[in-house]
């Protein structure tokens, strides 16, 4: 569908816009079927420390029903530009210009009660976090309810039975008892579905989305994407999504605005930015994406260098600095235009020629030469994970009585060799992080044991554990949260040195090489974890977790928190120091696309359980495990035609309680492959063809011959193929077993 | 809920037995704290102090003596060493003086201080914040007694606006003159108060306000007026109901001590610090006892209330 989408928008009437004449306007459509005209708008902000030159020429249209894409990374502008249009970066300190014009309304200049009445009647907007994005102490009910009164004079009854047909209609099931609830008692997926029933109310003209999945699990995600799309199907409502997602913008999105430094760099139909970029930013752009959908090249082509600093931008072009292809006309400031004869509706902020940028532009290439073979078990084993189960108790009750567990980690069995990088995915609560924890023995396991070298450390007391913290180090998710901000760099990474009774002279000069071996200065030494950038930090962060030299780092979302561009650069410095250091990875992440490029081999984690552990290549090209099958066609890749084509596969409903798992395949409930069998029986994991490990009763890519002679995994030692209880009440979900698309 | 409820009731009876250890303990240690001595008054005959000390088991071992004082305050005969009077029924006499106080108070200061909060907050950082904030912290700096004595003298003895200390009974003088003798202690007690209160809202606003919630509420173009209430000030309200409910409790139980005692209300707090200065162990118990039972009973009361105020929240 939006293939027809784009072809409708793409088709830009043919017009003789002379460069000159749309200059500041959106040049890429004529004023007939403009819904929101947003022209040079500006945002300052005045801080303590000078101008933040938030937002600054901003310039486009939108026309009814078109989906409108703002990318860019952290700091480039594009949320602000985004709460700007509601009015919502109003401050003391914040100064405004330029137009944006909405009807007859100015949003820009419009007072608080002018502005108040648009809010959430013809622009409403939806959030990166569902989470906190809902009041927690009102019904999600009444805070709809809400929304509707501030508009329209409307009885609560009247009011209420539209709440409860705008819940419906964004697929919240039983929504006349749901209305009812708090939103604590959704998940995060069903939170986001609420706020767009809640911006839906009114039926407005234009949704702006601000990275609406960007918190969610990509199985919802598609959901979500799926319902964004309909209800712009159904009511013609203009959408502008923020994101810095570039699948999920080659998954929806019409036109393109690409952001940097505060200005739009680049803008066009989605076909133009994706097939014929202009900028050499939306060129490092479009290449530091790690993909699901190619090999992965040696490393990852990174923008080096970081985004400025919007209070000293570079004078003319900001990018200049990062950019490789910088002249003589840099210096000045480019304006955003056409420079192409056959798409005039493709703008740009470059000085380079319509030749020279085609002739330069690389997108996408990596330094394939540097690409290095897998190893795939094989090697010696480092560690070794056998049954392995977490269970935490759930008390209730006078005496706190344990009245059930939560099955956090259940049976998990894998080994990692020396050298080797394991990526372990799934979806938030499948227990990814729990089993890293208990590996690194921050917690102790329930049941199994955890082998490192041979030794049995599954419950080895924190004195004998000590030596072992010298083998295995952890590297965090948050390099804002995970760095002590009261402490200097040199005493966060020469911690371990310090506590493992190396000399102090010796600690210095260890630092000095460690924080150079991860690109950062020894001059840094002395400052404090404030002054670095995220990218920065996560560097530090693997500067400490490298003193002791370990044989093991558990990399938790190492690069989550961070923009592509950056993430590249973190991804490519872990690779090159395994290399040269040969420890061992495992890497835990919910993004399949940068586990792909780093992993050896993949394991795939649902519900406390490995459901699938295949060498990467393998896992990606022929996923035998239903599961891994929905999680990879779930994530949309950067590449709309690609898109388009593919065949996606959308699990409905949401992972069930880990306190009560299903009986048998944990999966059975969203699978749309589930079979009486599957009730009844836990399928064990086995072997295939490929080094392919799966634990499913009817795996995809295998032909009957395959799995009648499947042999049953090593890594099962202990029969894992008990019976469930005889099938209990019937309280399960019903099989979904139209949802393979 | 119910659960909840039944272990706090279990843990409130183990908190008072703790309490009444540790006061008979202190009481009996003290130096100067033989009781016998005391009620036998000046130039006595050992013989005497001996036929005294029989006479009111002080010769028993502690345990004992602990178990008969506990025996006799339950079944309210407990009488005091000093002026032998029925401890229970002192502190019944000082209950309504007390309440009476305790709720007034917290009561205006409360809503002073959610109102000066809520005003500060909006105008967080401006000239109008910056006054209020200092008026809150010269509120917070002054002591009750010399509040007090400062409100009594001035406004009382001198100017003979207020009656100058002393409680009205209701019954006896009359709903007006009870309230003209509670209203300058009422407002001493509740300046201390509202000064930490409205910074106590204050702060728990700005904070509310930059939550996404917050900011979702403008989006939903309601009224700024709505916003700040329903969905700014109505959040920042649940750490401070639970602050008041535990102040609240606490001067009920006969806290407010001072100011009791600086305006002559006889209640609970007056007659417990006179009872101290006299050494007298049974009131002394009774009142602790008193006391103890509130700041429990109102601990457990402010979860639960915690727990409705924010859905989030399950008692188990």
């Amino acid at each position: 569908m939006s293939e027809l989408e784009s072809t409708r928008i793409g088709g830009v009437p043919p017009g003789d816009r002379a460069r000159a004449s749309s200059r500041g306007a959106d040049p890429s459509r004529s004023g007939t079927d403009v819904l929101l005209d947003v022209r040079n708008v500006k945002v300052d902000f005045n801080t303590e420390n000078g101008v933040v030159h938030a937002v600054d020429d901003v310039s486009f249209s939108l026309a009814p029903g078109e989906v409108l894409a703002v990318v860019g990374e952290s700091g480039s502008g594009k949320s602000v530009t985004a709460m700007t249009l509601m009015g919502l970066t109003r401050s003391p300190n914040a100064v405004f210009g330029g137009s944006a014009r909405l009807h007859d309304l100015d949003l820009i200049s419009a007072s608080g009660n002018e502005l108040r009445r648009v809010r959430g009647k013809e622009i409403a907007m939806i959030f990166q976090d569902p989470m906190t994005s809902l009041n927690p102490v009102h019904r999600i009910g009444k805070q709809i309810v809400e929304q509707i009164q501030a508009h329209e004079d409307v009885s609560d009854e009247q009011a209420m039975r539209r709440a409860v047909q705008v819940l419906e209609r964004v697929g919240i099931p039983r929504a006349q008892e749901r209305a009812a609830s708090y939103p604590h008692e959704f998940s995060g997926g069903m939170r986001q579905r609420v706020m767009i029933a809640m911006a839906m109310a009114c039926d407005p003209a234009i949704l702006i989305a601000d990275e609406p999945t960007t918190a969610l699990d990509v199985t919802i995600q598609a959901q979500i994407l799926e319902e964004m799309r309909a209800l712009r199907e159904r009511s013609e409502t203009a959408i502008i999504l923020v994101t810095h997602d570039l699948g999920v913008v080659a998954d929806i999105a019409d036109r393109i605005a690409v952001m940097y430094a505060g200005r739009i760099v680049e803008m066009g139909t989605l076909d133009e930015i994706f097939y014929d970029p202009q900028h050499p930013y939306t060129w490092g752009l479009l290449g530091s994406i790690a993909r699901i959908d190619r090999d992965r090249p040696g490393r990852l082509p990174s923008i080096p260098g970081m985004p400025p600093s919007l209070i000293n931008r570079p004078q003319g072009c900001h990018f200049r600095p990062r950019c490789r292809h910088e002249f003589e006309a840099c210096p000045r400031y480019p304006e955003l235009e056409s420079r192409l004869g056959e798409a005039p509706g493709h703008h740009d902020r470059c000085w380079l020629s319509a030749e020279e940028k085609r002739t330069r532009r690389v997108v996408g290439e990596g330094e394939r030469d540097r690409a290095r073979s897998r190893r795939c078990g094989g090697v010696t084993a480092l560690l070794e994970v056998a049954h392995v189960k977490q269970h935490f108790p759930v008390r209730r009750g006078v005496f706190n009585r344990v009245s059930g567990h939560v099955h956090a980690v259940d049976d998990v069995s894998f080994s990692l060799g020396r050298g080797e990088t394991l990526g372990l995915v799934g979806e938030s609560g499948c227990g990814k992080t729990t089993l890293s924890r208990t590996i690194m023995r921050l917690l102790e396991p329930t049941d199994g044991t955890i082998e490192l070298e041979g030794r049995d450390i599954s419950h080895a007391r924190s004195r004998e554990l000590r030596p072992l913290r010298k083998d295995v180090q952890m590297v965090f998710q948050d390099p804002f949260a995970s760095l002590n901000p009261r402490k200097r760099i040199v005493q966060i990474v020469g911690a371990p040195l310090m506590h493992h009774g190396v000399p102090r002279q010796e600690i210095g000069r260890r630092t000095n090489e460690l924080l150079t071996r991860v690109g950062l200065s020894p001059e840094h030494a002395n400052r404090f974890p404030h002054e670095f950038s995220g990218g920065q930090r996560q560097r530090i962060g693997i500067a400490r977790a490298l003193a002791l030299s370990p044989k093991l780092i558990v990399l938790d979302e190492p690069v989550s928190a961070l923009d592509v561009s950056i993430q590249a650069q973190v991804v490519n410095l872990l690779e090159d120091i395994q290399e040269e250091l040969g420890v061992a990875y495992l890497f835990v992440a919910h993004d399949l696309s940068v586990v792909r490029h780093v992993s050896d081999r993949i394991a795939v984690m649902y519900l406390g359980r490995v459901m699938e552990l295949s060498p990467s290549e393998e896992l990606y090209s022929k996923p035998i495990h239903p599961y891994t099958a929905a999680l990879l066609s779930a994530i949309p890749v950067p590449d709309p035609r690609a898109n388009r084509d593919r065949r996606r596969v959308v699990v409905g409903g949401e992972p069930p309680s880990p306190i009560d798992p299903p009986s048998g395949c944990v999966f059975r409930t969203r699978c749309p492959r589930a079979r009486e069998l599957c009730r009844n029986e836990v399928p064990r994991l086995s072997e295939y063809p490929g080094g392919h490990v799966a634990a499913c009763h009817f795996p995809l890519n295998v032909s009957e011959v395959e799995v009648g002679c499947a042999g049953k995994s090593p890594l099962s030692t202990r029969d894992s193929g008990n019976t469930a209880p005889a099938l209990v009440e019937d309280d399960e979900m019903p099989l979904d077993t139209g949802a393979l698309a | 809920m119910a659960a909840f409820v039944i272990r706090r009731l279990l843990g409130m009876v183990l908190v008072l037995f703790a309490v009444s250890v540790l006061v008979f303990l202190i009481f009996t240690v003290i130096p100067n704290g033989d009781p016998a001595y005391r009620m036998a008054g000046k130039n006595v005959t050992p013989q005497v102090v001996e036929q005294i000390r029989k006479e009111w088991g002080f010769d028993q071992n502690l345990f004992v003596q602990y178990t008969t004082t506990m025996k006799k305050l339950f079944s309210g005969n407990l009488i005091s060493y000093e002026n032998r009077v029925n401890v229970v029924e002192e502190i019944i006499r000082g209950l309504p003086r007390t309440f009476a106080l305790a709720i007034g108070a917290a009561l205006i200061w409360f809503v002073v201080g959610v109102a000066v909060g809520l005003f500060t907050a909006v105008r967080a950082g401006r000239w109008p914040d910056r006054v209020v904030t200092v008026i809150a912290l010269v509120g917070i700096s002054m002591p009750v007694f010399w509040l007090g004595a400062l409100a009594s003298y001035y406004l009382g003895y001198k100017a003979n606006i207020f009656p100058n200390g002393g409680y009205a009974e209701i019954a006896d003088e009359g709903f007006l003159s009870w309230l003209h003798h509670l209203l300058l202690p009422w407002l001493v007690l509740a300046t201390l108060f509202i000064g930490v209160y409205s910074r106590v809202v204050r702060s728990s606003m700005l904070d509310t306000i930059n939550e996404d919630y917050v900011r979702t509420a403008r989006a939903k173009g309601l009224s700024e007026r709505r916003v700040l209430i329903r969905h700014v000030l109505r959040n920042s309200l649940i750490p401070v109901v639970t602050l008041w409910g535990l102040d609240f409790g606490a001067i009920l139980g006969g806290g407010a001590i001072l100011t009791e005692t600086v305006f002559d209300l006889q209640g609970i707090g007056q007659y417990f610090a006179e009872s101290i200065k006299r050494l007298d162990v049974p009131p002394v118990m009774a009142v602790t006892m008193f006391g103890a039972f509130f700041i429990v009973a109102f601990n457990t009361f402010v979860d639960i209330v915690y727990a409705l105020l924010d859905p989030r929240i399950r008692l188990e």
